[in-house]
């Protein structure tokens, strides 16, 4: 990979954090109290598509997620825990005798689970796994020519 | 029994469930509930179930 100037790295650094090529560019190069925002733009836009910047905004965000030890797996086994939560209260629920430990871990859960968080986990799963993608169906269609005689 | 009624059987229980923890377990016949704990456990209910 191409060495980067202390200016793109800083770029680079300050769009991860900030998640805008626009502040990014503001905090790493010498921008004029008199500079068009929409010059801030471009020129920001521009740097966050140049091969070798985007490349090291991928490494950082990489390095980033290592360190924090999140990743995709992780999210999702969070999102499962919740749903989780909300089965074994649906399943306490259904039980003809609850018994005095399971009213305990009702309670307990009360706090943890609404039946909302059951469902925007749902919703996040189903996205992050690509699952709410239409269906293909192969159709076949038949078109029929008819022929209509002149009178 | 009827979806309706299972239903019904699920929301109390868990009615039940929710006082039971709340007031250490020592809900059943005969036991007085206080109105505003019973109106919390139905909110909660009503919430967690999406009715």
């Amino acid at each position: 990979m191409k060495k980067l100037t202390p200016k793109q790295e800083k770029f680079c650094q300050l769009y991860v954090e900030l998640g805008n090529a626009s502040d990014a560019y503001r905090g790493s190069y010498d921008v004029k109290p008199d500079t068009k925002p929409e010059t801030i733009h471009n020129k920001g836009y521009e740097l966050s598509n140049k091969v070798e910047l985007k490349g090291r905004i991928e490494e950082i965000r990489a390095n980033l997620k290592k360190a924090n030890k999140i990743d995709k797996q992780w999210i999702i086994d969070q999102h499962q825990e919740i749903i989780d939560w909300y089965k074994e209260l649906k399943q306490l629920a259904k039980q003809e005798d609850i018994s005095d430990k399971d009213k305990k871990r009702v309670y307990m859960l009360k706090d943890l689970i609404k039946g909302s968080d059951f469902r925007g986990s749902l919703d996040s799963i189903t996205k992050m796994l690509g699952l709410n993608e239409p269906e293909k169906v192969k159709q076949d269609i038949k078109i029929e020519i008819i022929e209509k005689k002149r009178d | 029994m009827d979806d309706k009624e299972e239903v019904k059987d699920v929301f109390n229980n868990m009615v039940l469930a929710y006082l039971g923890g709340k007031l250490g377990v020592k809900v059943g016949e005969g036991m007085i509930v206080e109105p505003e704990d019973a109106k919390e456990a139905k909110e909660w209910v009503k919430q967690f179930m999406g009715v």
